[in-house]
């Protein structure tokens, strides 16, 4: 059988969602047009840093092998997790959404918000009820916890990730998740208001 | 608004020109497809022709209940009249902690005559699902890979396992490129959050479907199978596809059909359910079965032609 996992040339359409999408915050305009570059331009530099620490760390270990068991998973997946957390054990909640980005995302996810999907869009966020579930910069994501739908419009406006990470939400708040580790890099409290 | 976002509306907007057909009210029928009402069929009066391409569908269903067990009985009953040999599945496939063990009982001992028999399965995921275990699970066949498509083995078909929890800009770009570069007659998606559904505890997920449906329509894609509620329906075409919730292959949410969506052309959710189909030429043929072996509906869908 033939089996195809994403291997085709891009068509027009996708060169021009990526075009328009651009990549990252790298692709903003001039720093004097936008008065969020600065802002998105530290927000890259620290999702960079943090990929380039967990590719440096997963690399010290045997990778994972083909048609693996979920044990050999759930042990590479533990593995990476001890790694960063030795690595970043002065992480705090706040280090990779700082601030100033945090005011951008809140205002980019307003805007889909309140905009003709908005609806839609907020009744996908909040499709699994996973209101006052707890967890903290660098616990494993909460087991048992589904997954939150990402809906497409957020995705668009959002700054694009690595391919380490990326962004969930449990209740109201945006997660910044390690999708190797399962582990939670950073969030936004109150990201939906 | 800063540019990027500008930018990505209008990516927005022109995924929605490209498809050139605009978007209909729910329970818009469009013109090319053909459902039969339902019928009280013997076991296994599709056409069941030599050369055919015969599937199964299932979702929602690794719960390890006995209730799973017992529908996957019947899965291997009908096989024997039926012999599929691929199963597509709608996500949430293993509940909870994914371990040797779990996937052991909730997956590999009930279909184990399945799999014995040689029935491959294309999974798509679901957002209970364990997403870096069952990327690379062998018997999901996903390649390591969260979306993904394969030419089927018989007829002219092409599936597109979608992750619809997380549909990225790259994705959006890999299914327009994939459904534009497919030359089959049948371009069949499948993945877990319904762009409709009935079913109250979640219902259409509206937002995905202003991103897909142009691009199914303006594809002729004719059927759509998903789960996430757990109920089983068949709509109405809506702008002129069929779309599947077969969520209730081991979950089960009794009584939970909303009848005031106007979407229902049959729906099911009294028990658990499974799928089978058959393409032959320009006809899809299915029946629903129940744990008991009810066939609780049934018909034909002929494949939308191009405009």
């Amino acid at each position: 059988m033939d089996t195809m996992h994403r291997r085709l040339a891009p068509s027009i359409l996708a060169l021009a969602l990526v075009a328009a999408a651009g990549r990252g915050a790298g692709a903003q305009d001039p720093p004097a047009a936008n008065p969020d570059a600065a802002a998105l331009a530290d927000f890259q530099e620290r999702v960079q840093a943090y990929a380039a620490l967990h590719d440096k760390l997963e690399r010290t270990l045997a990778p994972i092998p083909p048609n693996p068991t979920p044990e050999q998973v759930s042990d590479h997946q533990r593995a990476l997790e001890r790694l960063l957390l030795r690595a970043r054990a002065g992480a705090k909640h706040g280090d990779i959404f700082t601030d100033s980005i945090r005011a951008y995302f809140r205002r980019q996810i307003a805007r889909v918000i309140q905009g003709s999907d908005g609806a839609a869009v907020r009744q996908a966020l909040l499709d699994e009820d996973t209101r006052g579930v707890r967890f903290a910069v660098n616990a494993r994501y909460p087991a048992n916890v589904p997954r939150s739908t990402v809906p497409p419009q957020i995705l668009l406006v959002l700054p694009r990730l690595p391919e380490e990470v990326e962004y969930r939400f449990v209740g109201e708040r945006l997660v910044l998740l390690d999708v190797h580790a399962n582990t939670v890099v950073d969030f936004i409290d109150r990201a939906l208001s | 608004m800063p540019s990027i976002a500008l930018r990505a509306w209008q990516a927005l907007l022109v995924v929605v020109a490209l498809a050139s057909l605009p978007a209909c009210a729910p329970g818009t029928a469009g013109p090319a497809v053909v459902v039969s009402p339902a019928a009280a069929a013997p076991p296994f009066d599709l056409p069941n022709r030599d050369g055919s391409l015969k599937f199964m569908v299932i979702g929602d269903f690794g719960n390890g209940s006995r209730q799973q067990y017992q529908l996957a009985d019947q899965m291997v009953q009908v096989r024997a009249k039926f012999p599929f040999e691929l199963a597509i599945t709608v996500g949430d496939n293993i509940y909870g902690t994914n371990s040797t063990s779990t996937l052991r009982a909730r997956f590999e001992l009930p279909y184990k005559p399945l799999l014995d028999a040689g029935v491959k399965f294309y999974a798509s995921l679901g957002n209970h699902d364990d997403r870096e275990l069952q990327r690379r699970y062998a018997l999901f066949n996903m390649g390591g890979d969260f979306y993904y498509a394969f030419k089927a083995p018989q007829e002219d078909v092409r599936f597109f396992a979608i992750d619809s929890g997380y549909p990225t800009v790259e994705q959006i770009g890999w299914l327009e490129s994939e459904l534009t570069g497919s030359g089959e007659a049948w371009k069949i998606p499948y993945f877990h959050h319904p762009l409709y559904s009935s079913g109250e505890r979640h219902g259409s997920q509206e937002g995905l479907r202003r991103i897909l449906e142009p691009m199914f329509i303006k594809h002729n894609v004719s059927v759509v199978f998903a789960g996430h509620d757990h109920i089983y329906e068949r709509t109405t075409p809506q702008n002129g596809i069929v779309h599947f919730v077969v969520g209730s292959s081991g979950q089960l949410r009794s009584g939970n059909i909303d009848p005031r969506t106007g979407l229902t052309a049959k729906g099911f959710d009294r028990d658990r359910v499974f799928l089978v189909a058959e393409i032959a030429g320009d006809e899809l043929f299915f029946n629903a079965i129940s744990r008991t072996g009810q066939i609780v509906d049934s018909g034909v869908i002929t494949r939308r032609q191009p405009e």
